[in-house]
C-alpha cells in the first residue's frame, strides 16, 4: 500500500502540534477568513516535542431539551497523533459528547478549547478551522454525486482517491446509489481530504460488514499515525480497542473507566464491569 | 395550437413564481407563501417609480427588483433567522405575515385607482398558426427560460448550489463541511426575491390592470408547479408551468366559452394538481423520525360564569344605551369575526390542522342560505340550518385530503381549495344574466341585474340590517358568539375535545391510546366548517343586509381573507376561545379599526393643542438631555482649570449653562415640525390596522408567544388574586372537589412499613412528593386486570431492501417481564413498532389472547389490549396530567362528538386509570400541565398513561432513558410490581443492563434484526454469544491494523 497521504502533511510539519496542523488545514479552505476568533490562531503552547492537545474539554455537561444532562462533568484531552475511543452502552452520552465538542450542541456548562483557545463557535466555523466530524447518520449528501460531495467539502479529490482507491469508479455516481460501506468511505474520505487537525467520528462501522469496518478503522489509524488527532465513538468494543491509544468508558454520562488501550486489550474484563454489567 | 401560444406568457409567469418558491425551499427550507405578494410588490413599485415618480423605465425596474430583494433579505434576517428552531408550519405562518404586510402596504399606497404596469417590451405582433401573438410573449419566455436555466446551472454546478442541496438534505452534514445553513438561506432568499422582483417587472404587465390580490394568488399555481417538480427539478418547473398554463387556457377556450356555467374551472386546475400530488402521496401516520411540533398554548375551556355574565351584561347595556351606531356596528363585526375565528380555534387550535380555507366555508354557507332565501323564498332560519349542514358536509370533503396530509402540505392543499372555491363558487357573478344552465336557478344565474336578492331578512325576528336596526343585529351576533363559545368550551373540557388535542399533539401517541385519528380529523373539519358557516351567513348579511342583496364575489370570502383570519386567530391566541374575540378586534370594521378612526378624528380635532403639548414635552426632554450632556463642574477640575486661565473656564461655563436650553429649543422645534406629520399619520390610524395586524403576527410568531389571550388570562388571574384573597382558596377548594369527584376521596396515608424494603428509595433530587409512595401502593390498589398472552411468531420487517428484523418469535405472558436487549440498530424499537402496528410487518402469527392483531390498524390494536410507551414520551404537553390520563382511558364512543358540545360530563375515572394515578403517586400533580413536571415525573406519567388504558400487555420503549441511577432503580421496581400485583405482561426494551438483569423473567437478545439468544437473566449473563454481540470480535481488525502499519 502506498504511504498514507497524511504522512506528507506530518513531514511538512515536523512537530505534530496544532500550530502546524491547523494552518495546514487552512490552506485548503479559502473561506477561512471568516472563522470565529479563537478557533484558529496560534496558541502559546509549550515547546516542541511536548504533545499539545488540539481539543480539550473541562467540566463539560450537555444534554437535550428539558431532560437531565446526557453528559456530566467530562474532562478530555485530544492530542495530535492519538486515537481516543469513547465506549459505553447505548444512551451513555457518547454521541452527546461528540456533538458538544464539535459545536453542534451547545454545552450547558464547561469549556471547550480548540488549539488552546476557548471556543463557542458553531459547528460550521469549527469545521472551517480544521475540525472534522463524521456524524452517526450517514452524512454523505445522497442527492449529489461522490465528486460533488468531495467538492462541497473543499476536499482534495486526489487525496480522497489515494485513501480509498475503490471509490475511483464511482466518482460520478449519486451517493444515494452506493452501498452503505461505500457511503461511509465517502464520508470518511471527505472528512480526511480536508486535511483536518482533529477527527471526531461517531459509529463509523454501524451496520457495516466487518471487513469494511476494519478497512475504515485501518484508514483512521493510518491518519492518526500521520499526526491527526482522533476521537472515535464505537459500539464494537474489540474493533475499537484494536486501533485505539486510549480508552474512555462512559456510563450514565460520566467517565466510568479510562486508561491506555493496551491495558484494556490485555484484559477486556476491566471494561466489562463498567460497560456490560452481566455479572 | 394557436391558443397554446397565447398561454406562453402566463406559463412563463407561473414558472418564475414556482422557481422562486423552489429556490427558497431548497436553500432556506421555508415554504414561502409570500412569493406572489413579493411579485405584486415589485409590480407596484415598478409602476409607482415610473408613473408616479417619473423615473426612467430602467431605473424604475432596478428600483423595483432591488426593493423586492431587500424585503426578502430583511425578512429572512429579522424574522426567519430567529425562528431557526421553530417548526416548518410556524415559519410558513411567518411568510403569511409577510404576505399580509405587503398586501396591506400595497392597499395603503396604491389602493383604489386602476393601475397599469409600464410596458418594457416590443408590442408588435407576429402571426403563427393563424394566431396573432405579441412579440413580447416570446421575449418574456426567453428571459424566463434563460433565468431558470441559469438558476439550474447555479444549483447544479456551483459549490453554493451544491451546498443548498446539502443543507436541505442534511444540515448537520453540511455544517461539518463548513457550510453555515444561514449563509445558504440568505442567498436563497436573495435569489427567490430577485425572481419575484423580475416577475413583477417583466411579467406583471400580462395581468394589467394590476391587482395585488390576483398577483398574490399566483402562489397557488406556483405551488402546484413546484409540487410537480418535487421542489427540486427546475427543468420540470419550466415544463410543468407551461403545461399548466396551456391546460388552463384550453379549458377557458374550449369549455367555458361555450358553457359559462363552468366558469372558474380553469382556476381549479392547480388545485387538482396539488390534491393529486399531496393527498395521493400522503401517509397515514408519521414516521419515527417525525419531530413532535410545539403547538400554541391552550385554554382550559373552563368558564368563569361570573366574569362572563358581568361582561355580557355590560356589553349589552352599552350596546343598547351607551354606544353610538358606528360603535355598535364595530362590536357587531367584532362578534361575527370572533364567531368565525372560533372555527379556527377548533380546527387549528385544538386539532392542529392548519387550514387556509376557513372563509370558503363561511362563503359556502352564506351562498346556500342566500340562494335558498332568494330563489325558494325560504325563511332564513331554515335556510341557515341547511346552509350550515351543507357546509359541514363540505368540511368533511375538505377533511379527506387532510387525512393523508398534515402541516405544510395541508396548508398548501387548503390554500388551493380556498382559491378554487372562490373561483368556482363566489366569482361567478350571480347577478349577471346568463345563458341557461343545467343547474337551474339555484346554481346558475338569476336573469336579473341585481345580486342574490334576499330583501329585508330577519333571523329569529331580528332584522339583519345594520343601518336600520344596528342594535338588534349586534345583540344577535354577540349572543350567538357567546353561545358558540360556550359550546366549544364544552368541547374543550369533554372527551371529544381531548381526542382532538391528542391528535394535534401527536398522531402516533393518539393512535397508541386507541383514538381514531381519521374520525377525529373528520369531526374537527365538519364542526369547524359548520361554525365558520354560521358566522359566514351573519357576515354576508352584515356586509350586504341593508342593501337587500348579496354579492359573493366582492372579496368577502377570498383566500386572502382566510389568511387574514388565521393571522387574527394567532394574534388573539389560537387555542383560546377568549382569544377569538381579542383577535377579531383587528378584523375589518371591527373594534380596532373603529378605535383607530375615533382616535384619528379626536387627534385631528385637538391637533393644534396636541402639537403645542408635544412641543412642550419635547422641550422638557431636551432640557433633561442637555443637563445630562453638559460638563459638570467638579472640584478637582475647577482647581485645575483655575491654573489654566479664567477665560477658557468662563467660556466652558457659559456653554455648559446654555446647553440645556439650547437642547430644549431644538427638541421643541423638531417636535413642532414633525408633530404635524405624526398627527396626520395618526389620523389615518384605522387604515393601518391590517398592516399592524400582519406586523403583530410576525412579531408574535418570531417571539413564539401564544398571542393575546394567554397573557390576558394570566393578568386577569393576577389582579383577581391580589384584590380578592379568597379567590385562591376558592380555586384550590374547587380543584380538590374536582379531583375527588373523579377519583374518589384521597386514600388514607399508606402504612408506614414499606412493602418492598429491598427497593432503594427514589432519588433525593426528585421533587418533594411520595418518594416511595408509588412502590408501596401498587400492592394496595385494586386493578381490574384483563390478563392475556401476547404471542408473536415469525415477525419480519423490511425497510426497502433492508430486512430490519427477521423472523422474531416472542411470548409475553401475564405477570411476566420480557426484556429485549441488543446493540444499537439491532431492531429493538422496530419490534415494538411492528407489534403495535406502526410499521407494516409480516408475521406467521400475531395474537393477543384469542385476538388476531396483524390485520388491525394501530388504534384498534391498542383497544384490543396492547399499550405502548415511546422513547421520547410523546405526552400531551399542553394538557394537565389528569387530561393525559383521561385521554388514555376515555371511552371511544362516537356519541361524545355531539353530546360533549352540550353537556361534557366528567365522569369518575375508570378503575384502571384511578389505580394508575394512585399507584404512580400522581394525585397531587393531577391538575398541573405536563410542561410543569420534572423529567422524572414525566417518565412516570408516560408509563401511567399506558397503564391507564387497562391493557393486557405493556410495551415499554426505553422507560429509563435519561434517568439517573436511583431514578432508574425506582422505575425498575415499579415495573416489577406492576407485573407481580396487577398481572400485567410487560415487553421491556431497555439499554440499562442493570435494570434488565434485575427485573426480567425472560430476556431476548437481538443482533442485526435476529434473535441470537434467549433465556433467563442467569443464562444470558454467561452466554458467550451475547458477549460477542456487544463486544464484537477482534481478530480481523487487529490483522487489518497490522497490515496498514507495515
Amino acid at each position: 500500500m502506498s504511504p498514507a497521504p497524511w504522512r506528507r502533511q506530518a513531514r511538512a510539519a515536523t512537530v505534530p502540534t496544532p500550530e502546524a496542523a491547523v494552518p495546514a488545514s487552512r490552506q485548503a479552505m479559502p473561506r477561512q477568513t471568516r472563522a470565529a476568533p479563537g478557533t484558529g490562531a496560534t496558541p502559546a503552547g509549550p515547546g516542541p516535542g511536548v504533545p499539545v492537545p488540539v481539543l480539550t474539554a473541562r467540566g463539560l455537561s450537555a444534554g437535550y431539551g428539558e431532560g437531565g444532562p446526557a453528559v456530566r462533568d467530562l474532562d478530555l484531552d485530544l492530542c495530535p497523533g492519538e486515537i481516543v475511543t469513547l465506549l459505553g452502552p447505548n444512551g451513555a452520552g457518547k454521541t452527546t459528547t461528540l456533538l458538544a465538542l464539535s459545536g453542534a450542541l451547545r454545552p450547558r456548562t464547561g469549556v471547550v478549547r480548540w488549539a488552546g483557545r476557548v471556543t463557542t463557535a458553531p459547528l460550521h466555523q469549527r469545521a472551517r478551522a480544521g475540525l472534522a466530524l463524521v456524524p452517526e447518520d450517514r452524512s454523505v449528501i445522497m442527492e449529489l454525486t461522490v465528486r460533488e460531495n468531495l467538492r462541497l467539502g473543499a476536499a482534495d479529490a486526489d487525496l480522497a482517491l489515494e485513501t480509498f482507491p475503490e471509490l475511483a469508479g464511482h466518482l460520478d455516481r449519486r451517493a444515494g446509489l452506493l452501498s452503505g460501506g461505500q457511503q461511509q468511505m465517502v464520508a470518511l474520505a471527505r472528512a480526511l481530504a480536508r486535511r483536518p487537525a482533529a477527527l471526531l467520528a461517531d459509529e463509523l462501522s454501524l451496520g457495516l460488514a466487518p471487513q469494511i469496518a476494519e478497512r475504515l478503522l485501518g484508514v483512521v489509524r493510518a491518519a492518526a499515525d500521520g499526526g491527526l488527532a482522533v476521537l472515535l465513538v464505537e459500539q464494537h468494543v474489540r474493533s475499537a480497542l484494536a486501533v485505539a491509544d486510549r480508552v474512555i468508558v462512559l456510563r450514565h454520562g460520566q467517565v466510568a473507566w479510562s486508561g491506555p488501550a493496551e491495558q484494556a486489550r490485555a484484559d477486556p474484563d476491566v471494561l466489562v464491569g463498567a460497560y456490560l454489567p452481566l455479572a | 395550437m394557436g391558443y397554446a401560444l397565447l398561454s406562453l406568457g402566463t406559463g412563463a409567469l407561473y414558472a418564475l413564481v414556482a422557481t422562486g418558491v423552489v429556490a427558497v425551499q431548497r436553500g432556506a427550507g421555508v415554504l414561502n407563501m409570500a412569493q406572489g405578494a413579493l411579485l405584486a410588490w415589485s409590480a407596484y413599485a415598478f409602476h409607482g417609480a415610473h408613473t408616479t415618480w417619473g423615473l426612467p423605465v430602467a431605473l424604475a425596474a432596478v428600483l423595483a427588483v432591488g426593493s423586492t430583494m431587500a424585503i426578502g433579505l430583511v425578512f429572512h434576517h429579522l424574522v426567519l433567522r430567529p425562528m431557526r428552531q421553530a417548526t416548518a408550519v410556524l415559519r410558513l405562518m411567518a411568510t403569511l405575515g409577510l404576505l399580509i404586510v405587503i398586501q396591506s402596504s400595497l392597499t395603503l399606497m396604491y389602493g383604489g385607482e386602476v393601475r397599469n404596469s409600464p410596458t418594457v417590451l416590443p408590442t408588435s405582433k407576429v402571426t403563427l398558426f393563424d394566431t396573432a401573438v405579441g412579440l413580447d410573449v416570446f421575449v418574456r419566455l426567453a428571459v424566463v427560460a434563460a433565468v431558470v436555466a441559469g438558476l439550474w446551472a447555479v444549483f447544479r454546478f456551483t459549490t453554493l448550489g451544491l451546498a443548498a442541496t446539502a443543507v436541505t438534505e442534511n444540515a448537520r452534514a453540511a455544517a461539518t463541511l463548513g457550510w453555515s445553513p444561514d449563509t445558504v438561506a440568505s442567498w436563497a432568499w436573495l435569489a427567490g426575491s430577485a425572481l419575484a422582483g423580475l416577475g413583477g417587472v417583466l411579467l406583471a404587465p400580462l395581468q394589467n390592470p394590476l391587482s395585488a390580490g390576483g398577483l398574490m394568488l399566483l402562489i397557488v399555481p406556483g405551488l402546484a408547479v413546484a409540487l410537480v417538480a418535487r421542489f427540486r427539478s427546475l427543468p420540470v418547473v419550466l415544463g410543468a408551468a407551461l403545461a399548466l398554463a396551456v391546460v388552463e387556457l384550453e379549458i377557458q377556450v374550449n369549455l367555458i366559452a361555450d358553457h359559462p356555467a363552468w366558469r372558474g374551472l380553469d382556476r381549479a386546475v392547480p388545485l387538482a394538481v396539488i390534491v393529486f400530488y399531496l393527498a395521493v402521496r400522503g401517509r397515514g401516520i408519521p414516521d419515527r423520525g417525525h419531530v413532535a411540533d410545539r403547538h400554541p398554548s391552550l385554554g382550559s375551556g373552563r368558564v368563569h360564569w361570573r366574569a362572563l355574565g358581568i361582561t355580557v351584561a355590560a356589553a349589552l347595556a352599552a350596546l343598547w344605551w351607551l354606544l353610538p351606531a358606528a360603535w355598535v356596528n364595530a362590536l357587531n363585526a367584532n362578534a361575527i369575526w370572533a364567531t368565525i375565528i372560533i372555527s379556527v380555534v377548533v380546527l387549528v387550535g385544538f386539532t392542529g390542522q392548519l387550514s387556509l380555507a376557513q372563509l370558503a366555508f363561511s362563503g359556502t354557507a352564506a351562498l346556500i342560505a342566500g340562494r335558498l332565501v332568494a330563489i325558494q323564498g325560504w325563511p332564513l332560519e331554515a335556510a341557515l340550518v341547511v346552509g350550515v349542514a351543507g357546509t359541514a358536509v363540505v368540511g368533511v370533503l375538505f377533511a379527506l385530503p387532510a387525512l393523508r396530509t398534515r402541516g405544510l402540505q395541508l396548508a398548501v392543499v387548503t390554500l388551493g381549495l380556498g382559491a378554487a372555491v372562490d373561483a368556482l363558487l363566489f366569482q361567478r357573478g350571480y347577478h349577471s344574466p346568463a345563458p341557461p344552465s343545467p343547474f337551474g336557478d339555484l346554481f346558475g344565474d338569476l336573469a336579473r341585474l341585481e345580486g342574490t336578492e334576499v330583501g329585508d331578512t330577519t333571523l329569529f325576528g331580528i332584522s339583519l340590517d345594520k343601518v336600520a336596526h344596528p342594535r338588534g343585529f349586534a345583540t344577535l351576533s354577540l349572543l350567538s358568539f357567546v353561545l358558540l363559545g360556550l359550546i366549544v368550551a364544552n368541547l374543550r373540557r369533554g372527551r371529544a375535545g381531548r381526542r382532538l388535542i391528542a391528535v394535534r399533539t401527536n398522531e402516533r401517541a393518539a393512535a397508541a391510546l386507541g383514538i381514531s385519528v381519521v374520525g377525529a380529523k373528520i369531526y374537527a373539519f365538519a364542526l369547524s366548517a359548520a361554525i365558520a358557516g354560521f358566522g359566514g351567513v351573519l357576515y354576508a348579511f352584515y356586509a350586504f343586509g341593508e342593501r337587500g342583496n348579496i354579492d359573493y364575489g366582492a372579496g368577502l370570502f377570498s383566500p386572502f381573507a382566510s389568511i387574514l383570519l388565521i393571522a387574527y386567530a394567532v394574534v388573539g391566541g389560537v387555542g383560546w376561545i377568549s382569544g377569538a374575540f381579542a383577535g377579531a378586534t383587528m378584523a375589518a370594521e371591527a373594534l380596532a379599526t373603529r378605535f383607530g378612526a375615533w382616535a384619528g378624528s379626536l387627534l385631528e380635532r385637538v391637533g393644534a393643542v396636541l402639537r403645542v403639548l408635544l412641543a412642550a414635552v419635547a422641550a422638557l426632554v431636551g432640557l433633561v438631555v442637555g443637563r445630562a450632556a453638559a460638563p459638570r463642574e467638579q472640584p478637582h477640575l475647577a482647581s485645575a482649570a483655575a491654573a489654566g486661565g479664567s477665560a477658557r473656564r468662563g467660556a466652558a461655563h457659559r456653554i455648559g449653562r446654555l446647553l440645556p436650553w439650547l437642547c430644549a429649543a431644538v427638541f421643541a422645534g423638531v417636535a413642532l415640525a414633525l408633530g404635524g406629520r405624526v398627527i396626520d399619520w395618526l389620523a389615518d390610524l384605522d387604515r393601518y390596522v391590517p398592516l399592524i395586524g400582519g406586523l403583530v403576527l410576525v412579531v408574535v410568531l418570531s417571539r413564539s408567544g401564544g398571542g393575546m389571550a394567554p397573557e390576558n388570562a394570566r393578568n386577569a388571574r393576577r389582579v383577581l388574586d391580589r384584590h380578592f384573597p379568597r379567590a385562591v382558596e376558592r380555586r384550590l377548594a374547587a380543584d380538590g372537589v374536582r379531583v375527588s369527584r373523579l377519583l374518589g376521596p384521597a386514600a388514607p396515608a399508606a402504612p408506614a412499613a414499606p412493602v418492598a424494603p429491598a427497593v432503594p428509595a427514589r432519588g433525593a433530587d426528585l421533587p418533594a412528593g411520595p418518594a416511595t409512595g408509588p412502590l408501596r401502593q401498587v400492592g394496595a390498589v385494586a386493578y381490574p386486570a384483563r390478563p392475556a398472552t401476547l404471542s408473536v411468531w415469525g415477525l419480519s420487517v423490511r425497510f426497502g431492501a433492508v430486512e430490519a428484523i427477521r423472523s422474531v418469535d416472542l411470548r409475553v405472558e401475564p405477570g411476566q417481564i420480557v426484556g429485549v436487549i441488543g446493540p444499537n440498530g439491532a431492531g429493538k424499537t422496530t419490534v415494538i413498532d411492528a407489534i403495535t402496528g406502526y410499521t407494516s410487518s409480516v408475521s406467521s402469527s400475531l395474537m393477543l389472547g384469542e385476538t388476531r392483531l396483524d390485520r388491525l390498524p394501530p388504534h384498534l390494536r391498542a383497544r384490543a389490549g396492547i399499550s405502548r410507551s415511546f422513547q421520547n414520551l410523546e405526552l400531551f404537553e399542553d394538557l394537565t396530567v389528569l387530561e393525559n390520563i383521561q385521554a388514555a382511558c376515555d371511552p371511544r364512543d362516537a356519541r361524545a362528538y355531539l353530546g360533549d358540545l352540550v353537556f361534557p360530563r366528567s365522569r369518575p375515572l375508570p378503575a384502571a386509570a384511578a389505580a394508575a394515578v394512585e399507584a404512580f403517586g400522581l394525585r397531587e400533580d393531577l391538575l398541573r400541565t405536563v410542561s410543569e413536571l420534572s423529567y422524572g415525573r414525566r417518565r412516570l406519567l408516560a408509563i401511567a398513561r399506558a397503564v391507564a388504558t387497562c391493557p393486557s400487555v405493556l410495551l415499554l420503549d426505553e422507560p429509563c432513558a435519561g434517568l439517573d441511577e436511583t431514578e432508574s432503580a425506582g422505575v425498575a421496581a415499579l415495573l416489577r410490581r406492576l407485573a407481580d400485583h396487577w398481572n400485567l405482561g410487560i415487553l421491556l426494551n431497555e439499554h440499562d443492563m442493570e435494570v434488565v438483569m434485575r427485573i426480567c423473567d425472560q430476556i431476548v437478545v437481538l443482533d442485526g434484526g435476529e434473535v441470537i439468544a434467549r433465556g433467563t437473566p442467569g443464562q444470558i449473563r454467561v452466554d458467550p454469544r451475547v458477549r460477542s454481540a456487544y463486544l464484537g470480535t477482534s481478530a480481523p481488525v487487529a490483522a487489518a491494523v497490522g497490515r496498514t502499519r507495515q
